[in-house]
């Protein structure tokens, strides 16, 4: 048998967004573990709790055929940062994620990974709308979420993570991505 | 896009098809991490955090390439029950775990059966010389299953680095040539 994980790797101008590999770990750990840069994504307190959610994220992948990728920046081929699409059980729906690890920050890289991931969503999965829930005080998230057009629409309660603001991203049409005549996204491999 | 394939074992035993939980598996482990039942090991678990944990169980596999297997009667494809290997963070050996699933198959030697098969399985396909089972002092089914695979209560082994499982008791499988 096989366990099948399609993920693709997709390309900016400073980044590569490609599927979660071990070696990924380290880093990924480091930004959990450190509350001062994870507590707007969920602080995990000791390593064992961000492997797990290191492997949740790529049965996330199976399950759902989206999840977060690694971004890696393109000059180096360090990981730089996560970005995708989130929907594990009690969210309200899709959204659209991003971290940036430590020492990256300042290039743009969240703007640039999440706008991507976006068009991937909505372009390749056929998605129609999607959010980003911000923990409120996130105001660099917020910014980066306006910033990518999306607006506050509600307020409401996380499961995992308690008050959290959804904001709404503009649409595939809003934002004049591949739809057809009937305002359907077009899917392509 | 290019799929990245893990390639799984299927095991057989004589009344059962061993294959890896995947998604297909979610509805139903989650289900399980729900119920009372596994009080031992760490639930109920909230439907949230069961399919965090289940989502895990697959991305362990991709990680490790090895992981827990489905057990389904054989000519079906419904999990009843879980066994296999498992070296999540935290833990400082690999570790041979069970849990049946529906309490209706419970008591019929399932998880024996599968856990003798994939021990061997583990003992020849990694070259392992060693596993362990941890289990919570209070699981009397589960201590009585170990003890019917021939484990050895090992009070020397090193517990997993883990929030509230210094109680946690550590059986020692018989080494490869025993089994």
């Amino acid at each position: 048998m096989t366990l099948q994980l399609t993920i693709p790797q997709l390309e900016t101008e400073h980044l590569i967004l490609r599927g979660p590999e071990p070696a990924d770990f380290e880093p990924l750990c480091a930004f959990l573990m450190d509350p001062a840069r994870s507590w707007g994504f969920g602080t995990e307190e000791d390593r064992p709790k961000a492997w797990r959610w290191f492997a949740t994220n790529i049965g996330h992948w199976a399950l759902h055929g989206y999840g977060y990728f690694t971004m890696e920046w393109k000059d180096t081929g360090q990981p730089c940062g996560i970005t995708g699409i989130w929907d594990p059980e009690g969210w309200p729906e899709p959204e659209i994620g991003w971290v940036v690890f430590d020492g990256f920050e300042g290039r743009g890289i969240a703007f640039e990974g999440a706008t991507r991931a976006r068009r991937w969503a909505y372009e390749d999965l056929g998605f129609t709308t999607l959010t980003s829930n911000i923990v409120p005080g996130n105001d660099r998230s917020v910014a980066l979420a306006k910033r990518l057009g999306a607006w506050f629409e509600r307020e409401y309660d996380n499961v995992q993570m308690g008050a959290e603001q959804l904001f709404r991203h503009p649409s595939p049409a809003d934002l004049g991505l591949n739809a057809d005549s009937d305002g359907s996204p077009e899917a392509y491999a | 896009m290019t799929p990245r394939l893990i390639d799984t074992p299927v095991l057989e035993t004589e009344q059962l098809t061993l294959r890896a939980i995947g998604p297909q598996d979610i509805e139903t482990g989650v289900r399980y991490l729900m119920d009372p039942r596994t009080v031992h090991m760490g639930g109920p678990y909230t439907a949230a955090d069961a399919w965090d944990h289940s989502a895990g169980l697959i991305g362990h596999w991709s990680i490790r390439g090895f992981g827990l297997f489905a057990l389904c009667l054989k000519g079906s494809d419904v999990a009843i029950g879980d066994v296999g290997l498992l070296r999540p963070g935290g833990y400082p050996e690999n570790e041979l775990g069970w849990g049946i699933w529906d309490p209706a198959h419970e008591g019929k030697g399932y998880a024996f059966e599968a856990a003798k098969v994939i021990r061997r399985y583990a003992y020849a396909t990694f070259g392992w010389t060693t596993l362990v089972s941890y289990i919570d002092p209070e699981n009397t089914r589960s201590i009585a299953l170990a003890k019917r695979l021939g484990c050895t209560l090992d009070k020397d082994a090193a517990l997993p680095d883990l929030p509230d499982w210094e109680n946690t008791l550590v059986y020692r499988h018989p080494k490869p040539e025993h089994v």
